[in-house]
């Protein structure tokens, strides 16, 4: 309908009624028109929603991703290995001494394999590739290398790992179907030097690609994951050894194997405010870096990669007696001079307790332990009581494993008697029928002289002090500890440990080595406990030697004071200059009172 | 007037077009840069880790030992022990023996300026009379 239409109708209808049919035509069209544009304004507005949810949902992609990138951290720097890139992370944390000193880390190096069917699709001799392979690299084996490359299939490792000298010359072979992988093996710059502590690695996976390390031994078994974390790849784990006192200690102990031909040797510094195990020698060791074959029957015989200090368990001997001393002062059973009865024998349901030498019928108990005698301890421990005795050991560490961050710690678990009675408590009194390591000894002796708390054997550096919570003895028994070892060292069985200017107090402790059914009558453990210096104890180091014998006039002498005794000397003559601590002026007693010193 | 917005919509687009590209493409060239860094980053790590290494190789102590015993006689070097501690500023600095005679010996006091004929006074310490 147009409006020419209407005009029409107008003149061609002049009747009554139309101008009626052209009102409503007229509303009606108004209406339709109405209808239209709303129609389009909706449309509109959806459009318009349509287009900023549209514009809105990109520019927050754009801000999202803005944020994004603005929080995102630096990615780690990349090394490319073979084909494909893997981050740096992959690799293990190196180890350090307590002054920095590298003990172990990780080098890039390369394992050479060879693809067979690649070397026979290239026409190459598999006898020509082994022949040159074997001249080329040590270790290569031309018969065994021409087995595997006349294989079929898969793929034969060549030599892994392999140097970068060891990859260039093969590479310049030349020979089609011997490729390179990326490794990562891990060296021991210092040797045989704290190899005990270190422990060692093995390969877990290996790929052509990489292969993965895990702890095997020591250190790197215990600390595993931490040595793995990816966070820390780049800050070293840094242990509480030092570096030159374990090296110092070490030739010392193979000095002292040579002199007094025993058979393993061992020997653990301690810091005595916090258990930090500043070196730990157990002899025969090993070169990690060169493992030796555990299956071997050489290896078999000396046992190189035991722990001795950490999972060797012996009877301690006579050192135990402090323990005894301490108690009974701490108790109140005795006193430093109370007169303790030491005759003997002592029977005892068919064993015979009996002293070293002679030695009168009473002594106070400073001479009980300054003489050693086994009697006068016997005795003082009966009056303390087996449940006493034991609780007292069992604060001190004696009934658990040590908790040292190596690998073999929990191996060292100590032999306790299966029925703890009064006998049992006699013969701990004097370090008999409990064995335990010589780092149980080492915290126990720590616990003596360090003012009364129980410390535990630690690797780690800055490890927490000890709080009045782990205390076992009090400060006053700790001192009176501290004069008995150094009066033992001074005019005691321990003479042959003194160094001039260091104040070295300590224990002697003999203890037969047992055999089926009894103990041998010429196999001894020589344990030399010491701490030095006795006014404000620094360091105990307990030096253990197995089967020691030294020849006095013709004469084996087995006994610590004989054995022992003289290495720790020696070791603290050249530990405490290394250690950063200066000689004491020693003030010679020259007269007891003025009366005398006129008289002379 | 509808047609002149039309132009400049369809140029605008064109620019922009032209502009996200480029900084698309310069992104990409930036982050093929920063990939190459960090490889350099990373093989510089693993060299200086291996420098360590041989570092820590060279000072091992038994090469260290061996090293000490060999050149005795240049050295003289000794085992540390009591009879021989001393601190650092104990010992007598080396003097390099080049053959020559030592030149002049120059106190400090000569090398500190000082105005005119006589020293200055010291200043007194404030709250301190004479007596």
């Amino acid at each position: 309908m147009t409006d020419r239409d209407d005009d029409l109708i107008r003149v061609l209808a002049e009747e009554a009624g139309a101008e009626e049919v052209l009102a409503d035509r007229a509303d009606r069209r108004r209406k339709k028109m109405a209808d239209r544009r709303k129609l389009l304004g909706d449309r509109a507005q959806f459009r318009l929603v349509l287009i900023s949810a549209v514009f809105l949902a990109c520019f927050g992609a754009l801000g999202g991703k803005m944020a994004i990138l603005a929080a995102s951290e630096p990615s780690e720097p990349r090394i490319s290995r073979g084909d494909q890139t893997e981050t740096l992370a992959s690799g293990r944390r190196a180890i350090v001494d307590r002054r920095g000193r590298l003990l172990a880390v990780d080098l890039p190096v390369h394992a050479i394999y060879a693809h067979p069917r690649e070397l026979k699709a290239a026409g190459v001799d598999p006898k020509w590739a082994a022949k040159m392979l074997a001249q080329t690299i040590d270790g290569v084996d031309k018969e065994e290398q021409l087995k595997l490359l006349s294989k079929r299939k898969g793929l034969i490792w060549v030599k892994r790992p392999a140097t970068p000298v060891e990859r260039q010359k093969v590479h310049d072979l030349g020979i089609p179907g011997v490729h390179f992988g990326e490794r990562e093996t891990r060296v021991y710059p210092a040797g045989r030097m704290g190899a005990h502590i270190l422990g060692g690695y093995k390969v877990e996976e290996e790929t052509v690609f990489h292969a993965t390390l895990a702890g095997r031994s020591g250190v790197e078994r215990a600390l595993d994951e931490e040595l793995r974390d990816p966070h820390k790849v780049a800050e070293p784990l840094a242990l509480s050894i030092d570096l030159t006192a374990q090296t110092a200690l070490t030739r010392i102990m193979d000095e002292a194997l040579k002199r007094y031909r025993a058979k393993a040797g061992v020997a653990v510094l301690m810091d005595v405010r916090n258990g930090e195990v500043i070196s730990l020698v157990s002899l025969p060791d090993f070169d990690p870096n060169f493992r030796p074959d555990a299956n071997a029957d050489e290896v078999k015989a000396v046992r190189p990669m035991m722990n001795r200090a950490a999972e060797g368990v012996f009877e301690l001997g006579s050192t135990f007696k402090l323990f005894l001393a301490a108690q009974a002062l701490d108790q109140g059973v005795a006193r430093l001079d109370t007169m303790v009865d030491t005759t003997g024998p002592i029977v005892m349901g068919g064993h015979k307790i009996r002293d070293f030498h002679r030695m009168p019928p009473r002594m106070s108990l400073r001479d009980v332990i300054i003489e050693s005698s086994n009697t006068g301890t016997s005795r003082l421990a009966l009056a303390i009581g087996p449940d006493a005795q034991k609780s007292f050991l069992g604060d001190l560490g004696f009934l658990k494993a040590t908790s040292l961050e190596i690998a073999e710690s929990r191996l060292g678990h100590p032999i306790l008697p299966r029925n703890w009675g009064r006998l049992q408590t006699m013969t701990i009194s004097f370090g008999h029928g409990l064995a335990a390591t010589p780092l149980h000894l080492a915290a126990g002796y720590a616990a003596m002289v360090n003012g009364g708390f129980k410390v535990n054997p630690t690797l780690r550096k800055d490890a927490p002090a000890p709080t009045e919570a782990d205390r076992v003895i009090s400060t006053e028994t700790s001192v009176a500890m501290r004069e008995l070892l150094r009066a033992i060292v001074a005019e005691g069985m321990g003479r042959k440990a003194n160094v001039p200017g260091y104040e070295v107090g300590g224990k002697t402790g003999t203890a037969d080595k047992p055999k089926p059914g009894g103990y041998h009558r010429d196999k001894t453990i020589g344990t030399f406990a010491s701490v030095f210096p006795t006014s404000n104890p620094k360091y105990v180091l307990i030096i253990t030697l197995d089967e020691p014998v030294e020849y006095v006039n013709g004469k084996a002498l087995r006994t610590a004071g004989w054995t022992a005794a003289p290495v720790t000397g020696v070791a603290i003559r050249h530990l405490a200059p290394i250690l950063g601590m200066r000689p004491k002026p020693e003030i010679k007693p020259k007269a007891k009172n003025l009366v005398e010193a006129r008289s002379q | 007037m509808r047609g002149v917005i039309y132009l400049f919509s369809i140029f605008m687009v064109v620019v922009a077009a032209y502009w996200s590209y480029s900084v698309t493409y310069k992104t990409q060239d930036k982050l093929e840069v920063a990939e190459k860094l960090r490889r350099e980053i990373g093989r510089e790590r693993q060299a200086i880790a291996v420098l360590r290494a041989d570092w820590a190789y060279l000072n091992a102590p038994e090469r260290l030992e061996m090293l000490v015993a060999q050149n005795v006689s240049r050295l003289g070097l000794k085992p540390m022990i009591p009879e021989r501690f001393a601190e650092l500023y104990e010992i007598d600095p080396p003097q390099p023996d080049d053959g020559m005679e030592p030149v002049a010996i120059i106190g400090l006091d000569d090398l500190t300026p000082r105005l005119g004929a006589s020293p200055a006074p010291m200043p007194r310490p404030v709250g301190v009379r004479n007596r």
